[in-house]
């Protein structure tokens, strides 16, 4: 149960940085490996968003 | 294209083409306007076509000059950025995924109304996260802690800014070595005094985990607090665990109590201004940041933590021989801090001596500053509180508004002391100490010698700033740094006290 | 409950298998079905002639003078005016027409076959450069052009094809996309490799069959000068084959892409035969000298079935001599290709991209992931000048706009999620 969490403390992190950019440059600086994603909030409203996402789960 | 574009830039140049010849390109100059009749260019050739409204005379000239930027830009094209990586950037969570499919963490710092479902996609994803943002509703805060618990990952925060895994620093952290000690934290700051301070004393730090602020709370129970002390306690790479914050709800506290004392690790409750006490099996309860890292660091030797502990407060009472020699001052103490631990260990420290400080963020309700930035008698100022912090950036990043603290407070004539810490390490502001010292000057040529500046600087000379080099710009203006947040709260109070 | 991957892996499959040769050609009256006299096909969704563009009805003009139906553009004008012409959109009729797209009784058309799945396709003859009637010119050049098209490059190349199919070695569309890739072409704006292959492919075949050296000459040069000729039966390859994946209960994968110059319409394969549409972009493009942004028309053309089928914009990385040609570099159309990638089902089978270490195109837009990652589809495309007669103002890169999507999304939900 513990076991993703210990991967993280044993692997060392691997991120995904989602916002501010300079965390992923600080990142990188460390020699750590990183990807920044470009994140916007959905062109979907929050209505759509949910019901595509319980579309998303009967299916698969 | 982007050679005629710069053309135009030109004083007197309406249109400018430049172009192949060949059929095609005849056709679509000709419709902008361009008699090539003349003309009898080949596929081969370029032909440079630039229009003008200037008068007969000064026609040639231009044509002259345009043919003699053309050729110029053709040999240096303008706007020619080099490839400098452009590291692509993911829409989509499936698409970081898919740049790094060994991903473990996500690192979360969009706006709060946002962030919890993001926060939720990546824990659906498998991926453990940090919260960096704040104003997460707390229902949403159980809501993907419970998720994570479930699946065995961890959630750092909402509100966590600080972190650190095998060493590397995410988020505002200080870029010290890895050792034999971790850390849970309830508080950014906090974990980043102790991190220094074991670091000060030749001792690393592997993990420092930080829950968030509420995490610790009865509505939040501590979840992610219990499952970090677990992880770590259960890690064979860890020697000494320390756990930090201000003091949880009290049954959250009991119960870290008995994991910690379970788990059979050395370990340091740091509960700042706590009222628990009393060391036993192993377990030691301390009260202040820098306490819990001399512990924790003569633990991590194989020494004598009560030992530690009693050398440490011997230490600060020779600060009183310091306040002397830099000169009792009348009046009040103006703390202005950027770190909220910092802030809260000051007024503890800073009360035993001079009695009740005010603040927005009080010991006591009663104590609350009316208005953030009207300082009344004794008081000290977080400046990452929400009220500074909606719309502009930390004040470890932007160190302005502290600066023109400075200098207000030095305008009043019943301020003795100004108080302030210095936080560097990745994610803060690249030269605070500079940013401060304009503040400092003003004050000084409005003051005098009547205030004494103290501060502290939360940080290494690994760190982007290089803390001696910060500590020399401070010096020499004057201010007195001290070797950490409680010395200087204790070295500020005491020139004051009496 | 609908398994959407499956389906959507089925539509993809469909796509991705077809196979699309050049079987043929003829006129569009006898060959096109559905196709009636006084009826102009056009690109795009449905239009009337109120809403329609200047470029569209520059083109309408056109044909109509093409056709004897009107003397003069403003004869063409008054009888398109008046109701006397039926409008409908290629796509209604298995065909597909670059920018204004216009598609009269009398000009000839390519049919090309899916030999996977049977169904066929058919685009007319790609005019060239400058004025011509896709860009919404109506000069009596146009018209000239028009007609020696109708008299003599269709016949020289009808009886070239017939004897290809003859000997049982139709050009193969697909074949001709996919080497194309790989030298320089994305196959939307640049198509330059995509038409020499075409005409090494061809050429023995007109000669064996042209009894007219003169004609013969003339023909090749025809295409010789025009860098975009494939484009059209590389359009035609794209709607054998997007058509193919059309109609999979529960896929959320996008068979149409299509702007008539005011709007943009989509269809979905498990969403029937509703459009889903929205205002058009205006592209913010590289202009040719004289012009501005002003006189840009709208977002135009069914050229759009090329991203729609794997290609085009979505192939940028393929070209970086486009993207270089407004200001971005290599990389920058690396990226573009990266990203469209996290809006599509998969990777093509046999479009791929050298500069990505020959990773698949991305292939088969989701409307799903559309909504979700507010990533629209990015198009590689020519701009026409919104007033009719004036032609082509620039070229560049142009997004999607995100409605037509939503709105498909919305409704794939009512559909699907049964509530």
């Amino acid at each position: 149960m513990t076991m993703s969490m210990t991967k993280l403390l044993k692997e060392g992190p691997k991120v995904v940085n989602i916002g501010v950019e300079q965390f992923y440059a600080d990142l990188k600086t460390q020699k750590a490996e990183a990807v920044s994603m470009d994140w916007k909030p959905s062109a979907a409203g929050g209505d759509l968003l949910a019901r595509l996402k319980k579309l998303r789960k009967g299916g698969n | 294209m982007l050679v005629a574009k710069e053309l135009l830039k030109t004083e007197g140049v309406s249109v400018a083409s430049l172009s192949m010849g060949t059929e095609a390109n005849y056709k679509i100059m000709g419709s902008g306007g361009f008699d090539l009749g003349g003309v009898d260019a080949t596929p081969n050739d370029l032909i440079i076509a630039v229009k003008t409204d200037a008068p007969e005379g000064e026609r040639e000239a231009l044509l002259e000059g345009a043919l003699e930027k053309a050729k110029e830009y053709l040999a240096n094209p303008p706007g020619r950025k080099a490839d400098s990586g452009g590291d692509y950037r993911p829409k989509s969570l499936d698409g970081a995924l898919s740049v790094l499919p060994g991903a473990n963490l996500a690192l979360i710092s969009v706006a709060g109304k946002y962030a919890g479902d993001v926060a939720m996609d990546c824990i659906g994803k498998g991926l453990n996260v940090m919260l960096y943002s704040d104003n997460v509703p707390v229902e949403k805060e159980v809501e993907i802690k419970k998720a994570a618990a479930e699946k065995g990952l961890l959630v750092m925060g909402p509100d966590c800014g600080t972190i650190i895994v095998r060493g590397v620093a995410l988020g505002m952290a200080n870029a010290c070595p890895p050792g034999p000690v971790s850390i849970v934290a309830a508080a950014g700051t906090g974990l980043q005094e102790v991190h220094v301070q074991l670091a000060r004393r030749g001792v690393g730090v592997l993990h420092g985990i930080g829950t968030g602020g509420r995490d610790v709370r009865r509505e939040v129970g501590g979840i992610m607090c219990l499952q970090a002390v677990n992880a770590l306690l259960a890690d064979d790479e860890v020697e000494v665990l320390t756990v930090l914050g201000k003091p949880p709800a009290p049954e959250v506290e009991q119960k870290i109590l008995q994991t910690v004392k379970a788990g059979k690790k050395p370990a340091v409750l740091g509960f700042i201004g706590g009222e628990a006490k009393g060391d036993s099996d192993g377990v030691f309860i301390c009260r202040e940041l820098e306490e819990t890292a001399a512990v924790a660091a003569a633990l991590a030797k194989g020494e004598d933590g009560a030992r530690a502990r009693e050398n440490l407060f011997r230490d600060y009472e020779s600060l009183r021989q310091r306040a002397e020699t830099i000169g009792r001052r009348k009046g009040f103490l103006r703390g202005l801090y950027s770190g909220g631990t910092l802030c809260y260990e000051g007024q503890l420290i800073a009360r035993d001596i001079l009695g009740p400080i005010r603040s927005n963020t009080p010991l006591e309700k009663e104590m609350k500053l009316e208005d953030s930035l009207r300082s009344e008698q004794h008081s000290m100022v977080d400046y990452g509180e929400d009220e500074f912090t909606q719309g502009r950036l930390h004040p470890m990043i932007d160190v302005s508004l502290r600066a023109e603290r400075i200098y207000e407070e030095a305008k009043d004539p019943e301020v003795g002391v100004i108080l302030f810490d210095v936080v560097l390490g990745y994610g803060c502001n690249d030269n605070p100490a500079a940013g401060l010292a304009e503040g400092i000057r003003k004050a000084q040529s409005a003051a005098g010698d009547r205030i004494a500046f103290v501060a502290s600087i939360c940080g290494v000379d690994t760190d982007p700033q290089n803390a001696s080099e910060q500590r020399r710009i401070l010096e020499e203006l004057g201010v007195h740094v001290c070797e950490s947040n409680a010395r200087a709260a204790r070295l500020a109070a005491m020139i004051l006290e009496g | 409950m609908i398994d959407i991957e499956k389906a959507n892996g089925e539509a993809l499959s469909r796509l991705l298998s077809a196979q699309p040769l050049l079987v043929g050609m003829g006129k569009a009256k006898d060959t096109v079905p559905g196709m009636k006299d006084r009826m102009l096909l056009h690109a795009g969704p449905p239009l009337t002639w109120e809403t329609a563009s200047g470029p569209i009805r520059g083109g309408v003009m056109a044909a109509c003078m093409y056709e004897g139906w009107a003397d003069t553009p403003e004869e063409a004008e008054k009888l398109a005016a008046g109701g006397a012409i039926t409008f409908d959109p290629c796509h209604h009729h298995h065909a597909v027409g670059p920018m204004a797209g216009i598609v009269s009784p009398s000009m000839p058309v390519f049919v090309l076959e899916n030999r996977t799945a049977g169904n066929t396709s058919y685009v007319t003859m790609n005019e060239g450069l400058g004025k011509v009637l896709r860009m919404g010119a109506f000069a009596p050049e146009v018209i000239e052009r028009l007609r020696w098209m109708e008299k003599v490059l269709y016949p020289v190349l009808d009886a070239g094809i017939r004897l290809s199919v003859e000997r049982g070695q139709e050009v193969d569309v697909k074949n001709i996309v996919a080497q194309a890739l790989h030298m320089g072409d994305e196959l939307h704006n640049r198509n330059k490799a995509g038409t020499s292959l075409f005409l090494r492919a061809i050429a023995p075949f007109l000669v064996e069959t042209c009894r007219n050296a003169a004609d013969l000459a003339e023909v090749i040069r025809f295409i010789d000068k025009n860098d975009h000729f494939f484009l059209n039966l590389a359009m035609a390859a794209g709607k054998a084959s997007t058509e193919a994946a059309h109609g999979v209960e529960g896929s959320s994968l996008v068979t149409i892409m299509a702007r008539n110059g005011t709007e943009f319409g989509i269809k979905v394969s498990g969403l029937g035969d509703d459009w889903f549409t929205c205002q058009a972009a205006l592209p913010d493009v590289l202009l040719f000298p004289g012009f501005t942004r002003e006189d840009t028309n709208r977002d135009i053309g069914d050229s759009a079935i090329m991203e729609t089928y794997g290609v085009g914009g979505f192939a940028l990385a393929a070209a970086p001599a486009i993207v270089q040609f407004i200001g971005g570099t290599p990389k920058d159309a690396a990226n573009y290709t990266l990203e469209m990638y996290e809006i599509t089902g998969g990777e093509n089978n046999m479009f791929t991209i050298p500069a990505l270490n020959f990773r698949g195109t991305p292939t088969g837009i989701d409307i799903l992931k559309v909504a979700e990652t507010g990533v629209t589809p990015v198009l590689d495309t020519g701009a026409a000048h919104r007033e009719p007669g004036k032609g082509q103002v620039g070229a560049g890169i142009v997004r999607m706009p995100a409605e037509a999507f939503l709105k498909a999304a919305g409704a794939f939900a009512d559909r699907y999620l049964g509530e």
